[in-house]
C-alpha cells in the first residue's frame, strides 16, 4: 500500500501544470541562490559543478531545472539529461524542506523518487540535513498548518 | 570460566540512551530529545558510516561536543573500521583528534588501535563497537582485560537469554541495539558488500557504497543494483529498502523470495523491562545515515519509554502512539525482534 | 626462496559422517602440509564429535601432516563456549582460534593460529596475537595482496603468514540459518537439511546471475576464488602457506594441481588448463587485485581504482 501523499487541488494543479517552466525554474534557482548557497560548503558545491539537477513536482505536473556553476545555482531551460531527477508532490517537498518528513521514509513509501547518480543525491541529502535554517522551516511549517490537512 | 551475577545495584542502574548523530542539527535534534550519549563520526572512512556529506570535522564536532555538554549529554565518537597498514596513522590521528577535542570515549573495533588508544590515551574511555563481532563474555573479556574496555556494544545476534547470560557475567556495561534497520549478518563478520564493489564496513566504513549503487526504473519496475548485480526490482506496490545485499530478493531453486530478510526494522520497545531487570547500561538506536527528523522522532520516543520503564518497569506498556510514530519513519513496513526472539533465527 | 606450503582449511559443509572419513582418507594421501579440521559454521551439525576430529587427526597426523583443529566462527550460547574450549584444549593438536574468547582461551598457553575471522587488517593487530602466542595468522579474505604484504613487512619475524587461495569465499556469518529459512524451517528445527547439499545451496540473481552460495548461517561466494596464477604473488607477498578449501569432488586433484605448480613441474599455462574443469563453478580474484571480490582479473592485472 502505498501511504497516501497529499495532492495539491485539481484548480490548482490545471494553473500551475500550464506555468511556463522557464520562469519557475529562474525563482527556483534564485531562491536556492538565497537560502542554500552560502549554506553549502564549498567542497559540496565543487561536487556539484557543471551537473543539472530536475525537480518534478508532480501534482503539479511541472519540472525544475537548475545547474551548478560558478558555485551559483543557474536555471536551465532545455531538458538535458540530469545527473539527478527527484519526484514528489509539492507538500511533500514543502514537509522535506520543513524537517517535517524524513527522506529516506519518503523513499521507502515510494512517495520521493530519486534517480541518477546514487552518490551525488546522498550528498546533497546529507549537506541539506546539515544546514539548519530554523527561520525557513518555521516559515514552512505555519505555512503548512494554514493550508492544513485538507489539501487534497 | 568466570561466572558470576551482575549487582543488585546495577538491575535498577537506569538504562542510558544512545542516539545516532550524522550531522550537527541531528546531534542537537538527539541531545534536545533526551539523548544521554550521541555517537558519531569523523568525515571519513575510519567509522562504519562514511557516507558523501555525513560526519563532522573537528570545529562541528567541536561545537557538538560544546553543545551536548551544555545539556548534559556525552558524546562518543566511532572509529570502528579496521586499518590497513598503508592508512593505520590516519586512525590513529583520528584517535589521538577525539582525545584532544575531549570527546567522552571512542567506539572501536580494531584491537591493534584499541591497544594504541589505550597505551597513548590512557584516560581516555573505550567502548568496544558492534564491528568487534564479540558474542559472548569471554571475548568481551578479552577486551576487557588488555585494553579496559568499560563498554561493548553487543552484536545483534545473541537470544534474550543469551545476552542476559553475557550481562550477568561481565564487569563491562554492556549496551544493545533498541531500534533500526536490522543487521542480518554479524557485524565486522560480513564481506557480502566487498564482494560486489570492493568496498565493505571493515574495509572502507560503509556497506554499500554509493558510487556503486544504481536505482533503475525499467519496464519491469523499479530496479536497485550493487556493482551491477541485480538486489531486487520493485513493483508499484513494493517497498523499497536500503541497497544492501542482505535485503535482496534472489533466487534460489527457482524461487524468488528474501532469502535473509525482507527489509524490516529491529524495534525491541516491549523488551525494555526485560532488559532493564538483566542489568543492559544502554540502548542504542541505530541510523547515523539518517535525517535529523528521524533522530528526532526516535530519541523522542525511546526517552519517554525508557524513563516510562525506570519508573515503574512493572507497568511498562507499549504505547500505540510511539509504535505509530516509530513505524513512520522505519525501514520497511514491518518491526521485528530480530534474533533477540529465538524463532527468526 | 622458500617454498609455500599447502593447507587443506577446515570442511565448511555439512556431509554424512561416512562422507566426513572417507575425504579425510583420501586426504591423507594428497600433497598437502597441513590439515584444518573440525565444524567451524554451525554448532547444530553433529555428524561428527570431537572425538571423531581428533581420531582423522590422528590418521592424518600418522601420514606426515600437521593436523590444527578450528573453533567455530560464531560463538552464541554456553554450548557454543564449552565447545570451543573443548577445542583450545585438546591436547593433541594445534588449535585455529577463529573468534576472540578463542584467543583468550589459548593466549600465553600453547601456540596457536590466529584464524581468518579474527579480523587481522594490520600490524598492531597482529603484534598483539603474535604476543599472545599466534604462531601463524590466516589473512580475512577480502584482504588484497598489497594488504598483506604490508602487514608481513612490519609484522613479528617468524610469525607465519597463511592466505586463502582457492575455495568458494565465507563471506559472513549469520544467528540466522538461512538454509533453514529457504526450507521454511526455523533453526532449532531445521532437519539438518545442509546436509542434502553437499556444497549448499546456489543463489542466483533474478536475472540469473551466480551470486552466492547459502550454506546454513554462513554466506559464501558462488565464485571460486582461485590464486594459481598468481602464486608467484601470493609467494612475494609473503604468504607461507596457501589454504585451498574442501570441496565435494576432484578436491585431490586440486591440491596435486597447486602442488606442481608451487614446485614448478606444471608451468602455469599447463597448471590452469588442468585445474579449469576441476571447479564447481566460475573463478575468481578480485579481493587480490584490491577490487570487487567477485571479479576476475589473473595473472598480471592490476585492477584500476
Amino acid at each position: 500500500m502505498k501511504a497516501a501523499a497529499r495532492r495539491l487541488p485539481a484548480p490548482i494543479r490545471a494553473v500551475a501544470s500550464r506555468l511556463p517552466r522557464m520562469p519557475a525554474s529562474i525563482a527556483f534557482a534564485t531562491g536556492l541562490n538565497l537560502t542554500l548557497r552560502r549554506k553549502f560548503p564549498a567542497e559540496v558545491m565543487d561536487r556539484l559543478e557543471g551537473h543539472t539537477f530536475a525537480i518534478v513536482v508532480e501534482d503539479a505536473g511541472f519540472e525544475l531545472l537548475f545547474r551548478v556553476r560558478g558555485r551559483r545555482f543557474v536555471p536551465v531551460a532545455k531538458a538535458e539529461e540530469p545527473v539527478l531527477r527527484f519526484r514528489a508532490v509539492a507538500w511533500d517537498y514543502a514537509a522535506l524542506a520543513a524537517r517535517e518528513a524524513d527522506p529516506d521514509t519518503l523513499f521507502f513509501n515510494r512517495r520521493l523518487v530519486v534517480e541518477g547518480d546514487t552518490e551525488i543525491a546522498l550528498l546533497v541529502k546529507n549537506t541539506l540535513d546539515t544546514i539548519d535554517i530554523p527561520r525557513t522551516r518555521s516559515i514552512l511549517r505555519r505555512a503548512m498548518r494554514a493550508v492544513g490537512p485538507g489539501a487534497g | 570460566m568466570d561466572q558470576g551475577v551482575a549487582s543488585p545495584a546495577l538491575r535498577t542502574t537506569r538504562m542510558k540512551l544512545v542516539c545516532p548523530a550524522g550531522t550537527p542539527p541531528a546531534l542537537k535534534a538527539a541531545v534536545d530529545n533526551g539523548a544521554d550519549d550521541v555517537y558519531l563520526g569523523f568525515k571519513d572512512e575510519t567509522n562504519a558510516r562514511n557516507f558523501a556529506g555525513l560526519n563532522f570535522d573537528d570545529r562541528s564536532l567541536r561545537e557538538g561536543i560544546d553543545y551536548a555538554h551544555r545539556k548534559g549529554a556525552q558524546v562518543l565518537v566511532a572509529l570502528n573500521t579496521y586499518p590497513q597498514p598503508a592508512s593505520w596513522r590516519k586512525w590513529q590521528a583520528a584517535v589521538d583528534r577525539a582525545a584532544e577535542l575531549g570527546v567522552d570515549a571512542i567506539i572501536v573495533a580494531d584491537a591493534g588501535l584499541l591497544a594504541y588508544a589505550a597505551k597513548t590515551h590512557p584516560g581516555l574511555r573505550l567502548h568496544l563497537s558492534v564491528q568487534g563481532s564479540a558474542t559472548s563474555h569471554e571475548a568481551i573479556a578479552f577486551y576487557h582485560e588488555h585494553f579496559g574496555i568499560k563498554r561493548a556494544v553487543l552484536p545483534r545476534v545473541l537470544s534474550v537469554e543469551q545476552a542476559e547470560k553475557v550481562v550477568a557475567r561481565t564487569p563491562v556495561e554492556i549496551e544493545v541495539f533498541g531500534f533500526g534497520s536490522l543487521s542480518i549478518m554479524v557485524e565486522g563478520r560480513c564481506a557480502l558488500s566487498s564482494y560486489a564493489t570492493g568496498e565493505s564496513p571493515n574495509t572502507h566504513g560503509g556497506c554499500s557504497p554509493a558510487k556503486a549503487v544504481r536505482w533503475q526504473p525499467t519496464p519491469g519496475g523499479l530496479e536497485s543494483r550493487l556493482g551491477g548485480v541485480l538486489i531486487d526490482r520493485f513493483g508499484e506496490e513494493d517497498h523499497p529498502g536500503y541497497p544492501t545485499l542482505c535485503r535482496g530478493r534472489f533466487v534460489v531453486n527457482g524461487d524468488t523470495y528474501y532469502p535473509f530478510e525482507e527489509p524490516t526494522s529491529l524495534n525491541t520497545l516491549e523488551l525494555l523491562p526485560r532488559l532493564q531487570a538483566m542489568g543492559v547500561a544502554a540502548i542504542k538506536i541505530e541510523g547515523r545515515q539518517r535525517s535529523p527528523v528521524y533522530v528526532e522522532t526516535v530519541t523522542r520516543v525511546w526517552r519517554e519509554a525508557l524513563d516510562d520503564c525506570a519508573r515503574e518497569p512493572q507497568r511498562f506498556r507499549v504505547k500505540p502512539a510511539w509504535q505509530e510514530a516509530l513505524a513512520g519513519i522505519s525501514e520497511g513496513r514491518q518491526c521485528t525482534l530480530g534474533a533477540y526472539h529465538r524463532p527468526w533465527k | 626462496m622458500k617454498t609455500m606450503k599447502l593447507a587443506l582449511g577446515p570442511l565448511l559443509y555439512y556431509w554424512p559422517k561416512e562422507t566426513v572419513f572417507g575425504f579425510y582418507r583420501d586426504a591423507a594421501g594428497w600433497p598437502v602440509d597441513t590439515v584444518y579440521l573440525g565444524e567451524t559454521v554451525c554448532s547444530r551439525r553433529r555428524e561428527l564429535r570431537l572425538e571423531d576430529w581428533i581420531a582423522i587427526g590422528r590418521d592424518l597426523a600418522r601420514a606426515g601432516k600437521e593436523v590444527v583443529l578450528s573453533t567455530a566462527e560464531l560463538i552464541e550460547s554456553d554450548a557454543d563456549l564449552r565447545a570451543m574450549h573443548a577445542v583450545a584444549g585438546n591436547g593433541a593438536f594445534r588449535v585455529e582460534a577463529n573468534d576472540m574468547a578463542a584467543v583468550r582461551a589459548l593466549a600465553g598457553k600453547v601456540p596457536f593460529v590466529a584464524g581468518p575471522f579474527l579480523n587481522v587488517y594490520n600490524a598492531g593487530t597482529l603484534r598483539l596475537l603474535a604476543e599472545l602466542g599466534a604462531a601463524r595468522w590466516v589473512a580475512p579474505v577480502e584482504l588484497s595482496r598489497e594488504g598483506v604484504a604490508a602487514v608481513v613487512a612490519e609484522a613479528h619475524e617468524g610469525i607465519e603468514t597463511e592466505v586463502f587461495a582457492y575455495g568458494r569465499l565465507p563471506l559472513a556469518v549469520s544467528a540466522r540459518c538461512f538454509t533453514a529459512r529457504y526450507h521454511n524451517l526455523t533453526k532449532d528445527h531445521c532437519e539438518f537439511r545442509c546436509l542434502e547439499n553437499p556444497e549448499g545451496l546456489a543463489l542466483d540473481t533474478q536475472e540469473g546471475e551466480h551470486f552466492l552460495v547459502l550454506n546454513g548461517v554462513q554466506t559464501q561466494s558462488a565464485g571460486v576464488h582461485n590464486l594459481l596464477p598468481v602464486l608467484d604473488e601470493a609467494r612475494a607477498a609473503g604468504a607461507d602457506l596457501l589454504r585451498l578449501s574442501p570441496q565435494s569432488r576432484h578436491m585431490g586433484e586440486v591440491v596435486a594441481v597447486f602442488r606442481e605448480a608451487i614446485s614448478g613441474a606444471l608451468a602455469p599455462d599447463a597448471a590452469a588448463t588442468r585445474l579449469a574443469p576441476l571447479l564447481p563453478a566460475a573463478a575468481c580474484d578480485g579481493y587480490w587485485h584490491a577490487t570487487a571480490g567477485n571479479r576476475l582479473l589473473g595473472a598480471g592485472s592490476r585492477a584500476e581504482k
